[in-house]
């Protein structure tokens, strides 16, 4: 059963397919390594296959779709509270 | 490669055989929903359009409503019309516009001697004289080149990006590889993902086009002034896992397959070419698939994680979702279920079951909305604000 899976070889973010638990190492469809997970990472939510600083750029199927904005270790959860997309951006 | 289509004056090809009732503004709409309601074989197109309409507007619900009773799946069109003196759109140039095709069109006018009921008892009538002449047209093999696939995704998960939008792409490419076209539309939903389309557009004209369709969307949308995070992606993208609206993006643009995109259309346009083709449209559902029927799309592929429950009045929608739950709980929307790991492996063989059940559909069988009669729904796009 695939439970993780990173879709592009630019990529620094992987998707799980299940709920996957912390601390539990994961075997990646797509990439020939284990991410031992730090925290829970919810079903289709991402967590980081590499770590990523702050202000680099999330990779997902090749293409930028936002930037870090604190520092991810390996293995973390990234969802909003650690990145933003960079497109639509109205400063009001 | 064949399916059984309704083979038309103009040379193409309905999946579907019925006379469309279409309001000409919003003050007919309950007029053109009786009239279908009561003849077998009608539906109806109702929208919230009316006499205030400016430039460009105008002239884009115009070519919208002509273009939507040239769509094949239509054997005639009644055009219902208030009458009066400010009609807004002049229900005579949509009947004319339609009647290029070689259909039978006629229009409707309330504003009679004897009271608008009466006028709406002969515009049945006439619906029903259409429709009896519609009956006698039989399905026959027809070219799958005459199968115009519109894409369609809504109620976006990360799953939906990754799988389900994945598997009606792959569709998408089966239909062109066997010599049918189609396209898919959307504009908002493709920002920051424009670039991987645009490189492969046939031409610098068509790269060009793409690129300044979503720009001059952004545009629009930044020019508001309001902040869309929480809009697109909306809450429940966002609980699903989807970050951004580039990530909802990156999981939208997988719909198009990989095809290379022969034409960008406006909205309530026909794509001159066959293959690939996008359409500048909303990413709101309704006014998105309207796009697609008035590009001449016949039938329709629509991924949706959340269920999403309508259809389409008169172009077969083929709802698909990766959610196994849903598709046990909703099956009376919903028409195939994706295998999620199955997709990941080998999209190839996903696609071309969905391909199958296109032709299927295409062919006659009724989708899980058409068992329902859930395809009322309908909208249509315009960008002056209301005065």
């Amino acid at each position: 059963m695939i439970k993780a899976v990173v879709l592009n070889p630019r990529d620094n973010i992987g998707v799980a397919l299940v709920d996957l638990k912390s601390g539990t190492k994961v075997k990646i469809y797509g990439r020939e390594v284990w991410v031992k997970l730090a925290e829970p990472i919810p079903y289709q939510h991402k967590f980081s296959v590499t770590p990523i600083d702050s202000g680099k750029e999330i990779i997902k199927d090749g293409v930028v779709i936002g930037k870090a904005t604190q520092d991810i270790e390996q293995g973390h959860h990234v969802h909003t509270h650690n990145m933003t997309g960079l497109r639509l951006k109205v400063n009001r | 490669m064949e399916f059984l289509g309704y083979s038309r004056k103009d040379g193409l090809a309905g999946t579907r055989n019925y006379i469309g009732v279409i309001s000409n503004g919003v003050c007919t709409s309950d007029a053109a929903n009786w009239i279908a309601k009561e003849v077998e074989g009608c539906v109806p197109f109702t929208h919230r359009e009316n006499c205030s309409l400016v430039s460009p507007d105008k002239e884009v619900v115009t070519r919208t409503l002509i273009n939507l009773g040239k769509n094949p799946n239509l054997a005639g069109v009644l055009i219902v019309s208030a009458g009066c003196a400010n009609p807004g759109i002049d229900p005579n140039i949509i009947a004319n516009g339609i009647a290029e095709s070689g259909k039978p069109v006629d229009v409707c006018m309330l504003h009679q001697p004897g009271g608008v009921r009466s006028a709406i008892s002969r515009g049945m009538n006439t619906a029903q004289k259409m429709a009896s002449d519609a009956f006698r047209i039989k399905r026959e093999p027809v070219s799958i080149s005459q199968l115009r696939h519109g894409v369609e995704c809504g109620g976006s998960t990360p799953i939906s990006g990754l799988v389900t939008n994945a598997a009606q792409g792959t569709a998408l490419d089966f239909v062109i590889d066997n010599g049918g076209s189609g396209g898919f539309s959307e504009t908002p939903e493709v920002i920051g993902a424009e670039h991987v389309i645009a490189a492969r557009a046939v031409n610098d004209e068509v790269k060009r086009e793409m690129l300044k369709v979503v720009h001059d969307y952004e545009e629009r949308l930044m020019a508001s002034g309001y902040d869309f995070f929480g809009s697109n992606p909306d809450p429940q993208n966002i609980t699903e896992g989807l970050s951004s609206l580039e990530e909802k993006s990156v999981g939208d643009i997988r719909k198009g397959g990989t095809k290379p995109l022969r034409e960008v259309v406006g909205y309530g346009e026909v794509p001159k070419s066959n293959g690939l083709f996008f359409i500048d449209t909303p990413g709101h559902d309704l006014p998105s698939l309207t796009g697609l029927a008035a590009a001449g799309c016949n039938v329709i592929t629509y991924s949706t994680e959340c269920a999403v429950p309508y259809g389409f009045p008169f172009v077969p929608v083929i709802k698909i979702t990766a959610k196994k739950d849903h598709f046990e709980k909703y099956f009376d929307i919903l028409d195939y279920l994706v295998d999620i790991e199955k997709t990941i492996t080998d999209v190839r063989s996903v696609g071309k079951e969905l391909f199958d059940l296109i032709l299927e559909v295409a062919s006659g069988r009724k989708t899980q909305n058409e068992l329902i009669g859930y395809v009322g729904a309908c909208d249509l796009w315009t960008i002056v604000p209301m005065t």
